[in-house]
């Protein structure tokens, strides 16, 4: 062995000391049981942090794409029959589509969407309408969360902010995602005020806006009627007429 | 030492008698306090064990123990450094060493001449029987950096313990 490996390890190796292992691996044992807690605390904040974060992108995309979002404070005013007023439908100008999703399958769009009336009823304050909004198109569409609406009265557009479901019972109900094949409707159901006086607002208008779920342009019709721009309610898009 | 993919408590006493002397005698050198020296070679055990059990495999124990400890041992010892630098302001430092002598104190000594690179390079090598490539990895330097401080080391050990002839650094640059 070299001189000087030599002397460093006969110098060194008489200052070492030799424990009792058993000690040593006792005091090893429970440094390790307690990295291992540390480790799993820390696998736990990490899986909650994951999920935190994945459910506010979530959140923050369906709220950016309106599918879903917040929901105001509900009327409570059940519906009961009553004179239907008249609707009819005019296309609106043409506007871009939507991209396609993940899927492959494009959003239901305002250019491939025809918007009728299926049936409306009123009583006690309230005008409750089923619309019908059938794909023209050649392909399948999907659609998710609620549509918006809007009113057109003398003095112009009203700019209503619709209270997605809540209220009752034919309108709250949570959304469902469908695919809407071509030549197929969805539907969906809203809810508005036409109370006069002390009570409510009524306010007469001539045209309506329906804008589709993920949509930013409406389809537009030709409408009458009068209602309280501030109690609209529309229930989410569905496959199936709602009951 | 050869370690099992998965280490048991048997392994981790084996290591207790055979390395884990050494390893903490090497860390001491290091830093300068034995104390420091168990707990963060007893640390580093304890961690390879739980990261083993996770299914981690450690392949080489005594070096990954050495280098891990090492690492911990860092910033105590910027922290401890500055300690130091204090006490030397009020009077002469305490002998971490305590009742050693003979050639025992004449290798400390020795090695107290050192820069701190130069030491731990000196005794990751020398005295742990690290490859040249190990201890670069080790220290986060070069190969050609070890060589050259190890070199550099031998020049001042060599008066320091009194051995004329230092081509054996040849010898042992040949390991690596």
């Amino acid at each position: 062995m070299p001189e000087l490996e030599r002397k460093i390890k006969d110098g060194l190796d008489r200052l070492m000391e030799r424990p009792d292992p058993a000690q040593i691996v006792e005091r090893v044992g429970e440094r390790k049981r307690h990295l291992r807690v540390l480790h799993r605390a820390q696998t736990v904040a990490l899986v909650v942090a994951v999920l935190a974060g994945v459910a506010g992108g979530t959140y923050g995309l369906s709220r950016a794409f309106g599918l879903g979002g917040s929901r105001p404070a509900s009327s409570s005013v059940p519906p009961a029959p009553s004179p239907v007023p008249s609707v009819s439908v005019t296309p609106s100008p043409a506007t871009p589509s939507p991209s396609p999703s993940a899927a492959g399958i494009a959003l239901c769009s305002d250019q491939t969407a025809v918007v009728t009336v299926v049936s409306q009823t009123g009583g006690a304050g309230t005008i409750s309408t089923t619309w019908r909004i059938t794909n023209t198109s050649r392909t399948p569409c999907r659609s998710y969360g609620y549509p918006g609406m809007d009113f057109h009265t003398s003095s112009g557009w009203l700019h209503v902010h619709v209270i997605q479901g809540q209220g009752f019972a034919n309108v709250d109900y949570p959304p469902t995602r469908i695919v809407v094949l071509p030549g197929h409707p969805m539907y969906f159901v809203s809810d508005w005020g036409d109370v006069s006086g002390p009570a409510g607002l009524c306010l007469p208008f001539d045209r309506v806006k329906v804008t589709l779920p993920g949509s930013r342009v409406p389809v537009e019709l030709a409408s009458s009627g009068c209602l309280d721009p501030v109690r609209v309610h529309v229930g989410p898009v569905t496959k199936t007429p709602p009951p | 030492m050869d370690s099992p993919t998965r280490l048991t408590e048997g392994a981790i006493r084996a290591f207790v008698i055979e390395d884990y002397p050494r390893i903490v005698t090497g860390l001491s050198v290091m830093c300068g306090s034995r104390p420091a020296a168990e707990d963060a070679a007893q640390g580093a055990l304890a961690k390879a064990w739980e990261r083993s059990e996770r299914g981690e495999r450690i392949e080489e124990l005594a070096a990954w123990v050495t280098v891990v400890a090492r690492n911990s041992l860092r910033s105590w010892f910027r922290r401890v450094l500055a300690e130091r630098r204090g006490r030397a302001a009020l009077g002469p430092e305490s002998d971490p060493w305590p009742g050693t002598s003979d050639d025992r104190v004449e290798v400390v000594r020795a090695l107290a001449r050192l820069t701190k690179i130069q030491r731990d390079a000196t005794v990751l090598h020398y005295y742990l029987g690290m490859t040249m490539a190990e201890t670069g990895r080790a220290l986060g330097v070069s190969e050609g950096t070890v060589k050259s401080t190890l070199h550099r080391a031998r020049q001042i050990l060599g008066p320091a313990l009194r051995i004329d002839d230092l081509t054996e650094g040849v010898t042992l640059d040949a390991r690596a």
